[in-house]
């Protein structure tokens, strides 16, 4: 477990999807599709750090983070052999979780973790939160939705042609930036599909007031160079953008 | 990118109303690029011929 403080690190957490991501209007969780290239900025109301495409960028970095704690670790499976005395360690998958302590100046996070949802936003009736990230609506033709928790992590698709894995958020924990444009001399880490598990807030009268929150992913992480791809951040489509693939999940 | 470039790109991509949905959501920050409404052509008005009596 590793602990760095917000001045260590830089991080993005943005949704699965290439452009759309939620936001809170009115107190209700709503998805914004989104249509601009990579290097978009977010929009005021946006939960986040947007959609993939806008990663990498300091505008839609994660703002007044003050702690950043990393577990990485791996579940393994004792296999025992006739006649052999060491057993085989095999590896059945990741467990990564990460969990974010910033000031908070605003109620989105909540919102994102105990709701509620816009019912026409929502996969299915609305009232629900938003710790499963998007997915495309259940009739398969009206855009992306909510995610309620109810499909499995596989099979939650977006809505590009063809469709690819959309489940929860992409976590981007930038420890060092590259050195100069296209150095890649960088280190990233990106926790690929989390579900956000926990939400806490602290109210103090002598002091900032707190949240913190945390995201857990079993599916494996990526290490990455931290190349920026000029003004469109970690870019669309490359290695840290890169959906996840159906066999990977 | 205009709105005929922007149109196709996201049809190419994503499904029908999807697409629909984020070319709407474009032009809203894009007011400058929504296409102009084609002029209706002007009708042809016949002469009236009169009546010779």
């Amino acid at each position: 477990m590793a602990y760095f403080t917000g001045k260590d690190v830089d991080v993005w957490v943005t949704t699965e999807h290439d452009f759309d991501y939620l936001e809170v209007t009115n107190n209700e969780l709503v998805v914004y599709a989104g249509s601009s290239a990579a290097g978009a900025t977010k929009r005021a109301n946006a939960i986040f750090s947007g959609a993939l495409s806008m990663a990498g960028l300091a505008a839609n970095r994660m703002t007044d983070l003050t702690g950043c704690d990393v577990a990485v670790g791996a579940m393994d499976e004792d296999m025992s052999f006739f006649g052999l005395r060491n057993v085989g360690k095999l590896e059945v998958k990741k467990d990564t979780s990460v969990t974010l302590t910033r000031k908070k100046s605003d109620n989105k996070n909540m919102v994102a973790f105990q709701g509620t949802t816009n019912s026409t936003h929502s996969y299915s009736a609305g009232a629900h939160a938003a710790r499963w990230g998007l997915i495309e609506d259940s009739d398969g033709t009206s855009g992306m939705r909510v995610a309620d928790g109810t499909v499995d992590p596989k099979s939650t698709l977006d809505d590009g042609t063809p469709p690819e894995q959309c489940y929860g958020y992409r976590v981007f924990i930038e420890l060092k930036a590259e050195s100069s444009a296209s150095a890649g001399d960088g280190v990233v880490l990106i926790i690929p599909n989390c579900t956000m598990m926990e939400y806490s807030s602290t109210v103090a009268n002598e002091a900032a007031n707190e949240e913190t929150f945390g995201f857990s992913s079993m599916v494996k992480p990526i290490l990455w160079n931290g190349d920026v791809d000029g003004a469109n951040g970690y870019g669309l489509n490359k290695g840290a953008t890169e959906q996840t693939t159906a066999a990977n999940m | 990118m205009n709105y005929e470039e922007k149109k196709s790109e996201l049809e190419a991509r994503f499904k029908p109303v999807s697409a629909a949905l984020k070319l709407a959501y474009w032009l809203e920050e894009n007011p400058d690029e929504a296409p102009k409404p084609a002029k209706k052509a002007a009708k042809k008005v016949e002469p009236v011929e009169e009546a010779e009596e």
